[in-house]
């Protein structure tokens, strides 16, 4: 759900590139040295992410993976999807440059919420928690984001509900989708590299 | 130590996949962006309107604009991803693809790729001006020719010859068309990953602990 140049109004990209530019600032200022390695690895996930195409019915949609990407790096996924939309629109012509600043702001703003939304429960007792929470990373992370890009529309189309309305639909199977492809991983880190999942150190602690 | 290695290897095992999967299903990327490319056929605009991977945009809105930016029609790509128009006037169009959520592609119609046989500028009478031909003794398949040019050229001629040119230069057009289409490309693909491993290096650099 990249938005292309030239559809947005010149207020909305402003704004856009403002909210981007800020959540790249504390991204990086939160991003520690041993932080580095994770947020290219998962800059870079993010960056092929968008070429994985699940097919469906008589359609495809593609992975989006801002809700893994949340997860692991919290605010740390702003400067990682920046750097992977700013190559997709280089190399692909995905988005465009102009509106880089909205399409971060739409990726990585959901990632950030869920992140600390869904975070803290990844060390539940229960395995069943975990799995749900992990779910709804991947699948909310794409819900607002389609919320997000409705906003940004609505200053240019039609009204917003009818917009949110299409944009939310059209993709319910991603974010399903992401919502598993999210649990699979948690699940899998969890087992072989449970030091990569936030509040690990945190249960360490404990 | 041996701890570490083992989880780098893991890490990278992960990696390795997703790449992998990426690669298999590359062909069919599916992605954020639409291809449009229009031709003149006639007094027709014929528009094809496709994603990067080949699929048809189903139901793309499609605006014409003139040189002003007043759009003078609007209507819905077929199934195949085609709509066509009558030329609306003789005017610089802008043809504008949207394929809803944020898809917009547009591509430019110049005036003269518009000029439709009938009212393009009609042929100069300059048969009858010619020069004569300057050789003593014309040969006589000129001479024979000669009056046929003089007199004015049976009607609907042109309009033939651009319609034989549309059909013969239809498939070339297509073909422009799918090389015009920007697919994503396997060295695209590394390139931005080449990137990303460049800039983890560079944070890394400012980060490092002194």
């Amino acid at each position: 759900m990249h938005i292309s140049e030239g559809v947005l109004s010149g207020p909305v990209l402003l704004s856009g590139a403002a909210l981007a530019a800020a959540g790249t600032a504390i991204g990086l200022k939160k991003l520690d040295y041993d932080q580095i390695a994770k947020a290219g690895m998962l800059s870079g996930a993010f960056f092929v992410a968008s070429l994985i195409h699940v097919p469906l019915g008589p359609t495809s949609v593609h992975l989006i993976m801002n809700g893994l990407v949340g997860l692991l790096l919290g605010w740390a996924a702003f400067p990682a999807i920046l750097v992977a939309l700013a190559l997709q629109a280089v190399f692909f012509q995905f988005g465009g440059i102009t509106a880089l600043g909205v399409n971060t702001v739409l990726m990585a703003m959901p990632a950030v919420l869920c992140y600390f939304a869904f975070s803290p429960l990844l060390f539940h007792r229960r395995p069943l928690v975990v799995l749900a929470a992990a779910f709804a990373c991947g699948f909310f992370s794409v819900f607002l984001a389609g919320v997000i890009a409705s906003m940004a529309l609505m200053f240019t189309e039609e009204n917003f509900w009818s917009v949110a309305a299409m944009v939310v639909a059209a993709h319910i199977p991603i974010m399903i989708i992401e919502g598993i492809v999210t649990a699979l991983c948690v699940v899998f880190l969890k087992k072989v590299q449970p030091s990569m999942l936030p509040a690990y150190s945190r249960k360490e602690g404990l | 130590m041996k701890k570490i290695i083992l989880r780098l290897e893991h890490v990278l095992i992960v990696w390795a996949i997703v790449l992998g999967v990426s690669f298999l299903l590359n062909g069919n990327a599916h992605a954020h962006r639409v291809n449009i490319f229009a031709w003149v056929e006639g007094d027709t605009v014929l528009v094809e309107c496709k994603y990067p991977d080949g699929r048809e945009v189903y139901e793309g809105v499609i605006r014409v604009l003139d040189s002003a930016g007043k759009e003078l029609l609007n209507g819905k790509t077929n199934a195949k991803g085609e709509f066509s128009f009558k030329v609306p006037r003789q005017d610089d169009l802008t043809i504008v693809l949207e394929a809803g959520m944020g898809h917009r592609a547009d591509w430019p119609l110049s005036k003269q790729d518009l000029a439709p046989a009938g009212e393009a500028p009609k042929p100069e009478p300059a048969a009858p001006s010619e020069p004569a031909p300057k050789t003593e003794a014309p040969p006589p398949a000129a001479k024979e020719s000669a009056p046929g040019a003089a007199s004015p050229p049976p009607a609907g001629i042109d309009p033939a010859i651009e319609k034989a040119l549309d059909k013969k230069l239809a498939p070339v057009l297509r073909m422009l068309a799918e090389m015009h289409e920007q697919k994503v490309r396997l060295t695209d693909v590394l390139g931005g990953i080449g990137y990303i491993i460049g800039l983890v290096g560079v944070a890394a650099y400012f980060k490092r602990k002194t």
